[in-house]
């Protein structure tokens, strides 16, 4: 038998090992400690940060938009959105998320995840997705009480656009839609994201006011720096550079008359597929009404249009997203005839003693064979006229001889009646501040050969001279030739913004008349055609339309539609009339369009209710 | 002439040994009120539940140790049989019976009412009772029958609790067995060739393991290989402890912690807590702690009075050590996540009060009248 202290003294010593055992384990443990913390503690410490840490953008409220007398015609109210920060859902069960975001929003998974695939990953994934906007309270406060079980899911409040003016001012103000690149195409897109702090949930305005001011509207927005839990929600706000309001737009219209000038066309455009008027103050190129139909809700927009709405109305066949007032082009008829007026005054082949005998036709030699000739004709026998009188009638044998000449008759010939066409402003667009704007069609030699693959021929003289011809010109540049008729030769660039306020509404900017050219035509021929125009009103079936004691300078014209736009309107007019009043000091002219009509019995009695209309508006305080 | 004996004993008692853990109990209090601090308007000190259950165990694990203090030996060695047979069918019963977190579907804990009781806890200290009467002897080397008997009076509640599953803490048995095994003399040679049929062992072991488990250890070779799954806890935990530098960010600072980045931070990975808000000052003053704990409950086993109280000390070590450093080790990501708490530092109730009434164990050991010596 061994001796008990033999044993005792070695297997005693073995709780040693242990101590060293429990020694060296925690040697590695803070070997590993200060590797950690210590050798790698500074690369922990930002990943850590960035862990947490977001930068967000601080979205500025956009800018209001007034009306000349500060009636608010589009605004922001508050909605709130749902939306995914891809960043912040758990990989791999991304779908779960879905699901349940789903049950508490009764749509599908599917939908949410096409929701958030749609928007696109490129992007960095901290922005968020947004899933859904216009949340109801009930369904805010059920997502709020399970965001817990929803990672990655976030509540904003969102602003969006109101407007109460709806589809009347549809067409001028626009809309604002969500940042893509199709529809700023990918350059644009791009350099917006990494240049102007847009966010891929950003809206821009995509028409309108609100796209050409976009600038103004949107303001800066501001950073933000926050402290969010694992579940992406915010804990802190760290820091802040407030955002810069959008600035404010005043416009030129007058919200009552423009709703006045809707009321009338709606009401007396009849059947007419489409219908145009601008009321402007002819002395400074401010648009007081601009009305184009049909025309469509733009809160619709605002709100998140579904696929089935806008589909509506793109295939509407009366297009109410098209603003027919600057972007479509119609050939002006008899309007033209004052272009060749003032054309040949101001060039010396016509005077005001110039006379000439309406047979109610013209006949001139063929270019093909000068042994044969042409029958111009003309809608009456007008007998001898002189120029009141041929504006006045509308003689088309006239402007013929104006335009074109004859053997006895020095005409203007094609290029000087281009040429005072375009020092008119067709042909070129007016520069209004609204999208869409058609430059329109001034028909030459060369356009014709390059169009037609055809020579210029002295028929093509005749018509131009008479309005017959291809000459194309939206309704505001027909606006804008009346004005500068009425203001004696100065033409504007017709405004829509008058003043752009700051968010505080101290003036920022007045917008002043922008003249676009004096045209070079001596004053008294401004002044007979002015006499011509309103010779021109007065008649029977008008003069009891007239405003009382203001005299009223007009044209009306009545154009058969061309010939390529379908069988179904085959025979039938449109219908123009442009005017001022009063004669001796125009303060406002009104030019309407009717895509289906006649001039004397439809536009002519209508733009005269809306002449007295815009009279009394501009003398109300 | 008993009062002065129990005065007597009182002087026995390993005073140091009992201030250890009181810090180590209120440093983890500590920690557990930052790990579940959620700040409420207007309230200065909002104390979780977490919190005061964990004082409430604490509370109960203290009175325990002190009643246990002045039991016999007798009564320890009765307790061991007991106690051992006992958390047999306590492990069994919870296999029937118990219920646990749906997520892995493991069932480790018996509802008491007063609080979810975890057998599996107190099962470690019986097994060091009755491994201690089991491997006592009075030979030059350990004779092969107590061994064989150890080994299976151990295999069979690391088995019992492996089956809930609980990785972690049969390993805690096993290790338990080792120590006591090295500190009751078990010869060199058996000792290498036990260590060997245990390597030899592992591929079994790894065929019996359960899909989660298979998938932690792995993960913790590459844990970036699935960072928002079975990886993100130790990634998480990494960037915690590493973003916690030399002095930390201070208490209820950790933006880790705070914004709950870490799961499970009152528990398991509460170390990253404290790495993260006390930095490297406040991790190291921990490791001190323990290690003079552990170093404390060695020092009762050499002064033990006979080979019974020694080997329930080694026994205790060997748990403490085992826990302590595979806890840490995952924390610190050099070790795979078994899901054991740190000893008198993670939020738990059973493993609070089996810590300490372990301690109270050692005292009694301690403290035992001379006619035990020899």
């Amino acid at each position: 038998m061994v001796e008990p202290v033999a044993r005792n003294a070695r297997v005693r010593g073995r709780t040693w090992w242990l101590r060293i055992a429990a020694i060296l384990a925690f040697l590695s443990l803070t070997a590993q400690l200060w590797r950690l913390q210590i050798v790698e503690g500074r690369a922990f410490q930002q990943e850590a940060a960035a862990n947490h840490l977001r930068i967000g953008v601080v979205p500025p409220p956009r800018g209001l938009i007034y009306d000349r007398r500060g009636r608010v015609l589009a605004e922001n109210a508050p909605v709130f959105s749902v939306a995914i920060v891809p960043a912040d859902l758990p990989a791999g069960r991304e779908r779960e998320v879905y699901g349940r975001l789903a049950g508490l929003l009764g749509t599908d998974a599917g939908a949410v995840g096409a929701a958030v695939a749609a928007l696109g990953y490129e992007s960095d994934p901290f922005t968020p997705r947004r899933v859904r906007s216009n949340l109801d309270r009930e369904t805010v406060l059920r997502l709020e009480e399970h965001h817990l079980e929803l990672p990655g899911v976030v509540v904003n409040v969102e602003s969006t656009r109101s407007y109460p003016e709806g589809p009347i001012f549809a067409h001028i103000l626009g809309y604002t839609l969500a940042i893509s690149e199709q529809l700023l195409g990918r350059e644009e897109y791009q350099r917006r994201l990494s240049q102007e702090r847009y966010t891929i949930s950003d809206k821009v305005g995509a028409s309108g006011l609100e796209r050409l001011y976009e600038r103004d509207l949107r303001g800066w927005p501001g950073r933000r720096l926050t402290q969010v839990d694992v579940t992406g929600r915010t804990v802190r706000e760290l820091s802040e550079e407030p955002p810069r309001p959008g600035n404010h737009l005043v416009l030129t219209i007058d919200r009552d008359l423009q709703r006045e000038v809707a009321a009338l066309l709606q009401e007396e455009m009849g059947d007419a597929p489409g219908a145009v008027a601008v009321v402007m103050n002819p002395n400074d190129g401010e648009v007081l009404a601009l009305v184009s139909l049909p025309s469509f809700d733009n809160n619709l927009f605002a709100s998140g249009i579904s696929a089935e709405e806008l589909g509506a109305l793109l295939a509407d066949p009366g297009a109410p997203l098209f603003d027919r007032a600057v972007g479509g082009l119609y050939p002006p008829g008899s309007l033209f005839k004052l272009v060749t007026a003032l054309a040949a005054l101001q060039e010396g082949v016509a005077s005001p003693a110039t006379r000439i005998l309406c047979k109610g036709y013209l006949d001139v030699t063929s270019d093909y064979d000068p042994t044969t000739t042409m029958r111009l004709k003309d809608q009456a026998a007008h007998g001898e006229q002189d120029l009141v009188q041929a504006i006045a009638n509308s003689c088309d044998v006239f402007f013929y001889l104006l335009g074109g000449g004859d053997a006895d008759f020095t005409g203007l010939g094609a290029e000087r009646l281009v040429r005072y066409a375009r020092l008119l402003g067709y042909g070129e667009p007016t520069g209004i501040d609204a999208g869409g704007e058609e430059a329109g069609l001034v028909p030459t030699r060369e356009w014709k050969l390059q169009a037609k693959q055809d020579e210029w021929l002295s028929g093509d003289t005749y018509a131009l001279a008479a309005g017959r011809g291809d000459l194309l010109a939206t309704p505001l540049q027909v606006a804008n030739v009346t004005n500068a008729i009425a203001n004696g030769g100065t033409l504007y660039r017709p405004r829509l913004v008058r003043e752009v306020l700051d968010s505080d509404g101290n003036l920022l900017e007045q917008r002043p008349a922008a003249v676009l050219r004096q045209v070079p035509i001596d004053a008294a021929h401004w002044a007979l055609v002015r006499e011509g125009m309103a010779a021109a009103l007065d008649t029977p079936a008008l003069r009891s339309l007239l405003p009382e004691g203001v005299r009223v300078a007009g044209r009306w014209s009545t154009v058969e539609r061309p010939i390529a736009s379908g069988d179904e309107d085959k025979g039938r007019t449109q219908a123009w009339f442009t005017g001022f009043a009063p004669v001796d000091n125009p303060q406002v002219s009104v030019t309407v369009f009717l895509e289906r009509g006649d001039g004397l019995r439809d536009a002519a009695p209508l733009a005269l209710r809306i002449l007295a209309r815009s009279l009394s508006a501009l003398e109300a305080p | 002439m008993r009062v002065t004996t129990e005065v007597a004993r009182w002087r026995q008692l390993d005073w140091l040994m009992l201030l250890l853990a009181a810090v180590l109990v209120i440093y983890g209090l500590l920690l557990i009120y930052s790990a579940t601090y959620e700040p409420i308007p207007g309230e200065a000190l909002n104390l979780s539940s977490f919190v005061v259950r964990q004082a409430v165990y604490a509370a109960m694990g203290f009175a325990l140790c002190g009643a246990l203090s002045l039991v016999s030996e007798d009564l320890l060695r009765l307790a061991a049989v007991a106690g051992y047979l006992g958390a047999l069918a306590a492990l069994v019963a919870v296999l029937v019976i118990g219920h646990g977190d749906d997520t892995y579907g493991a069932r480790r804990w018996i509802d008491l009412g007063f609080l979810p009781f975890q057998p599996s806890e107190p099962a470690k200290l019986a097994l060091i009772l009755f491994l201690s009467l089991v491997l006592e002897h009075d030979r030059p080397q350990l004779p092969l029958w107590r061994l064989g008997v150890s080994l299976l009076a151990t295999l069979v509640p690391a088995a019992l609790i492996f089956r809930q599953p609980d990785l972690g803490t049969s390993l805690v048995l096993l290790a338990i067995w080792g120590g006591m095994v090295v500190l009751a003399g078990v010869p060199l040679r058996v000792l290498a060739l036990i260590g060997l049929a245990g390597l030899a062992a592992l591929p079994a072991l790894w065929f019996g393991l359960l899909d989660y488990q298979r998938s932690r250890l792995l993960i913790y070779l590459r844990p970036e290989s699935d960072p928002f799954g079975e990886g993100y806890n130790i990634l998480q935990a990494r960037l915690s402890i590493g973003s916690g530098g030399f002095l930390g960010k201070g208490l209820l600072q950790g933006d880790q912690t705070q914004l709950h980045f870490l799961r499970v931070q009152h528990a398991d990975f509460i170390f990253s807590v404290l790495a993260e808000e006390l930095g490297f000052v406040g991790a190291i003053a921990l490791f001190i702690l323990l290690l003079l704990l552990i170093l404390r409950v060695l020092r009762a086993a050499d002064r033990a009075r006979n080979e019974f109280g020694r080997l329930v000390a080694g026994g205790v070590a060997s748990m403490l050590l085992f826990a302590s450093v595979v806890n840490l080790g995952a924390n610190l990501t050099i070790l795979p996540v078994t899901g054991i708490p740190l000893p008198f530092i993670s939020h738990g109730g059973s493993a609070l009060i089996t810590n300490l009434a372990a301690l109270g164990v050692l005292q009694a050991v301690l403290s035992q009248p001379s006619r035990y010596r020899f």
